[in-house]
């Protein structure tokens, strides 16, 4: 069992999965190129080895997956517009300090995609073929976010909405009357600490209260009650604690052991659960867990855009005051 | 892209949940597997482009059809493809008459059910049946009903089931003169759900959601209409909106619950909330005193059994976390009602026992 963060061979990991594509399963994810992006140059950046690709390669890689229908960003060149990989696009380009690098004509576009989103109720759509969830409420508000391009006429409605998810056990779900999912409280609480709005959460304690005891034996986290814990909720749980200010609530020290035994100490990457498979988001969402716990040197996380805290330190805080 | 040289040699961007962890290839080894898997590549990526292109040139014929199709067999998770897949049938159904579309939309229900058997958690293809059946007006919903309820006996907690089970009844229910008999017939489907396994968290939120929506407006039916007593009684409390009645009608559900399986953490939040400020303000102070009363003593007989089973001779953590949670209720309603040292003990027995959530025991206040 490891009990140290194996730190080159995740860097090696991340690397060897943006060479050139090799096999059938690495041309078969395409739709998820945009994401994985992210993930990936997330982990570069808390491992503090951003330098390892080519900044200018990467921003015309994200420039070239503008969808010209609309202005939205796909998950690569030729697929459609999401809400999904937008916010992976503009959230690579922040990390890089490259918003400026799109011309204002792009800008303007890929903001008015994410409005044109909005439905009449306050929630998001992914696409135009209206799928809602609370996961595109938080991608729109994080764009709109990092575009300083909030306004009350978005954010209230969208916040008025998400207060609707919250269940009888204090967290929410994917949309009203949906059960409750421990990812769905990073992007509902996202959303109301992104707009300055945590203040209107009701029932806080029962919500802290559910999420710490997502921590069960072993010490790994799990997404609903009575599941197997996953590596990932180290991310949406620990998150949603950090924004209630509740870290504390669980047990750091053993979720950074859980965390640690799912390396891949040949290939470098971490999987769901100790001896699986390793995927870049687990690899992402692990070592990001273990930044917000405080381990070792790495890079500090913002536990509300998911970006180093170096990165989100220059964004614009809603509500902004015009001078 | 690329923005490193040479080629991958490992893993794929794919999430993978639950799969084997597979060995690492030394560089002769991918590259005999990178040759093995040439000419699929190959043919891979020519369907991908073709499809890709002739979504951009917007070409609806039978066989740009036939390649979408073939391409999401190979790979469901190409939501692009699924939208050109939109596009198409949106194009074909332009103009028809509700019969003819119906028909086209009953096929397409059928190929999406045939990669849901194989991928039953994939957004994109769950995403594209719903899509399918808001465009249908002729849909068969008794049908989707039992598709679903082939699902959950696969996997009861899928949330995807679920949440399109939902989706199904809001749609009968936009179309119904009597939509609470619907809403009443979910909460038997619950119910059902629940006897079966008490520890179905998924059955036991649904449930909190139509018992509001019951309280909200229920139907008058007949004993014999409902056929089952428990559930005629269930349906008289609703309609006279008897909160004190639902409380200990409902405790006792919960009682079965906690006595079945005190380990399983289901059932304990579902309690919380039936003691809750929800419910307790629709009744009078002794009705709240009586029955928060009870259930701290029923919980405590229940404790007292698992100190006895427990090699370690240790309390239940859920009992006690219940009893402070009920004392912590209490104590807004009569202070006096609560003996503080108690309380005090229970919170220093929970440290020790649960000692991963210590802190959250230091900080809870009365």
């Amino acid at each position: 069992m490891n009990e140290s963060l194996l730190a080159e061979k995740h860097v090696m990991y991340v690397k060897d999965l943006f060479r050139h594509p090799a096999y059938l399963i690495h041309f078969m994810a395409d739709h998820l190129k945009m994401n994985a992006l992210y993930w990936g140059l997330g982990t570069l950046f808390l491992l503090k080895h951003q330098k390892e690709f080519e900044r200018s390669e990467v921003i015309q890689f994200v420039i070239s997956c503008i969808d010209e229908s609309n202005g939205g960003f796909g998950a690569a060149p030729k697929h459609d517009a999401h809400m999904l990989s937008t916010l992976s696009a503009i959230q690579v380009l922040k990390m890089y300090d490259a918003i400026d690098e799109l011309t204002d004509e792009q800008k303007d576009r890929v903001i008015n995609f994410v409005k044109s989103m909005q439905l009449e109720d306050g929630s998001f759509q992914g696409d135009r073929f209206g799928e809602v969830d609370t996961r595109f409420v938080y991608n729109a508000i994080q764009c709109l976010s990092l575009l300083e391009a909030l306004t009350p006429e978005i954010v209230n409605p969208a916040v008025e909405w998400i207060l609707q998810c919250q269940n009888f056990d204090g967290c929410f779900g994917m949309v009203p009357g949906a059960e409750s999912h421990a990812a769905q409280a990073f992007t509902c609480l996202g959303v109301l600490a992104i707009t300055n709005n945590l203040d209107k959460l009701p029932n806080c304690e029962l919500l802290e209260w559910w999420l710490s005891d997502r921590q069960i034996e072993g010490g790994g986290l799990n997404g609903r009650p009575e599941k197997l814990p996953d590596v990932c909720y180290s991310w949406w749980v620990l998150s949603s604690l950090s924004m209630l200010g509740k870290l504390h609530y669980i047990d750091g020290a053993k979720l950074q052991g859980f965390i640690l035994s799912c390396q891949d100490d040949s290939k470098g990457g971490i999987s769901d659960r100790p001896d699986k498979e390793v995927d870049v988001y687990h690899t992402f969402f692990g070592i990001a867990g273990l930044s917000l716990l405080g381990y070792g040197d790495l890079t500090p996380i913002n536990p509300i855009y998911c970006l180093p805290v170096s990165v989100t330190d220059t964004i614009k805080q809603y509500p902004y005051r015009f001078t | 892209m690329s923005f490193v040289r040479g080629y991958s040699q490992n893993s794929s961007f794919e999430s993978i949940h639950g799969r084997e962890k597979s060995a690492k290839l030394s560089e002769s080894e991918a590259l005999k597997r990178m040759e093995m898997e040439r000419p699929k590549v190959d043919k891979y990526k020519e369907l991908n482009e073709l499809v890709l292109n002739s979504k951009l040139n917007k070409i609806y014929n039978k066989q740009s059809f036939e390649l979408i199709t073939k391409l999401l067999e190979i790979n469901p998770e190409l939501y692009t493809v699924w939208n050109y897949r939109k596009e198409y049938l949106i194009n074909e159904i332009d103009g028809m008459n509700e019969i003819n579309k119906h028909e086209i939309l009953e096929n397409e229900l059928y190929f999406v059910l045939k990669q849901l058997k194989k991928f039953p958690k994939s957004y994109w293809i769950w995403n594209h049946r719903i899509w399918c059946l808001k465009l249908d007006n002729l849909s068969d919903w008794e049908n989707e009903l039992k598709l679903i309820k082939q699902f959950l006996t696969v996997d009861s907690r899928n949330f995807h089931v679920w949440s399109y089970r939902r989706f199904i009844i809001k749609c009968m229910k936009d179309i119904s003169k009597d939509s609470d008999i619907i809403d009443f017939e979910e909460f038997k489907f619950t119910t059902s759900m629940i006897n079966k396994d008490i520890s179905n968290y998924s059955a036991w939120h649904n449930r909190s959601k139509l018992i509001e929506m019951l309280f909200n407006k229920s139907p008058v039916l007949s004993k014999d209409d409902v056929g089952d007593n428990k559930l005629f009684q269930y349906l008289l409390i609703f309609n006279n909106k008897d909160i004190n009645e639902f409380l200990i009608k409902e405790l006792e559900l919960f009682k079965t619950a906690i006595y079945t399986d005190p380990d399983d953490s289901s059932v304990w939040f579902y309690m919380k909330w039936l003691i809750s400020e929800y419910f307790l303000n629709k009744i009078e102070n002794d009705e709240k005193i009586d029955i928060i009363t009870k259930l701290i003593n029923d919980i405590k007989e229940l404790n007292e059994l698992e100190i006895e089973d427990n090699e370690n001779g240790n309390d239940n953590k859920w009992c006690l976390i219940s009893i402070v949670y009920l004392m912590k209720q209490l104590y807004k309603i009569d202070k006096l009602l609560v003996n503080l040292d108690e309380f005090n003990n229970y919170l220093t027995i929970l440290q020790k026992i649960d000692p991963m959530k210590r802190n959250r025991y230091i900080e809870l206040n009365i």
